[in-house]
């Protein structure tokens, strides 16, 4: 069985390619794997002691965000194929292309929510687009 | 330029280079799929322009050089057509189009209503030490359909 593997970050360009990775999996009877990535976030200062977020929390939220976005495009136990998540933490182009790597297709938004706007295609999805070994499906926020 | 029962299209970009094949086949897969026909368009590069001396005995020289060149790119995406319809099953539409090779598969994609578009990561255009061929930044950033990019690197 072939293998679909969809970055998603909450975006609307990634949802768009959660909806077209969906469909394609689908038609083809791959099985889909949804990616998501989280990062420290960087700050300048300490936070208060015992106000520190753990990376468990961090990790629970990405977990919960992604499972509420899947749910919300309807893509649930009953799908028609079989549905991993992978929720991993740092770079997210690197935990991509990692996951695509054994992948017959690997969809990315045009743009997500790094970079800043002036970058016409997002970072990420460039990124993947230069270093995948799999080709790469660029789908278009509507 | 016909189209398939359910009325969608894929475009694959094709430019005979070392991994059109793969192009080829992604867009295959694509319309499989979806039940969609392909069009096989390839974008020939315009006529040379001229400047400088004795003009009318170059150009005459370098149109009909050009003119035997478009001939044979005709030919052999007709006949890639041909032998996939045959083979696959999909319907597979042979195009060649004269052109600037992003505007041209812009237009393309409007004009046949595609579904999608794939094309290599690294063509003939351009540097070729770009990893990522101005073609296809071009398409990604202005496309409105789904662009699958096919990479240059072997499985």
């Amino acid at each position: 069985m072939g293998k679909i593997v969809v970055g998603v970050d909450g975006s609307d360009g990634s949802r768009e390619a959660l909806k077209w990775a969906f469909a394609e999996a689908t038609l083809r009877g791959a099985a889909l794997e949804v990616v998501t990535v989280w990062q420290y976030p960087i700050t300048a200062s300490l936070p208060t002691f015992g106000a520190m977020t753990t990376p468990d929390d961090f990790e629970t939220d990405a977990r919960s965000t992604l499972l509420a976005i899947l749910a919300d495009e309807g893509i649930t136990a009953a799908a028609p194929m079989p549905v991993s998540t992978l929720v991993a933490e740092g770079n997210a182009a690197r935990a991509l292309l990692d996951a695509a790597s054994d992948a017959d297709l690997l969809v990315v938004g045009s743009r997500g929510h790094g970079g800043f706007t002036g970058v016409l295609v997002g970072s990420i999805s460039q990124q993947c687009v230069h270093h995948a070994t799999c080709p790469v499906v660029v789908v278009h926020p509507n | 330029m016909s189209s398939s029962p359910s009325g969608t299209t894929v475009i694959a970009a094709v430019d005979f280079s070392d991994h059109g094949e793969q192009i080829v086949q992604e867009g295959l897969l694509l319309a499989r799929a979806a039940g969609s026909s392909l069009h096989l368009v390839h974008v020939a590069a315009g006529e040379p322009v001229l400047a400088g001396y004795d003009k009318e005995d170059i150009s005459s020289f370098t149109r009909s050089a050009r003119a035997g060149e478009l001939t044979d790119e005709h030919r052999k995406v007709r006949e890639l057509a041909e032998t996939l319809t045959n083979s696959t099953g999909v319907e597979v539409h042979p195009l060649v189009i004269m052109g600037p090779a992003s505007e041209t598969l812009l237009t393309a994609i409007d004009e046949l209503n595609a579904s999608h578009i794939v094309l290599g990561t690294h063509g003939h255009g351009g540097m070729h030490h770009l990893m990522f061929g101005s073609v296809a930044q071009e398409l990604v950033r202005r496309s409105n359909v789904p662009v699958l990019l096919v990479p240059v690197v072997k499985r």
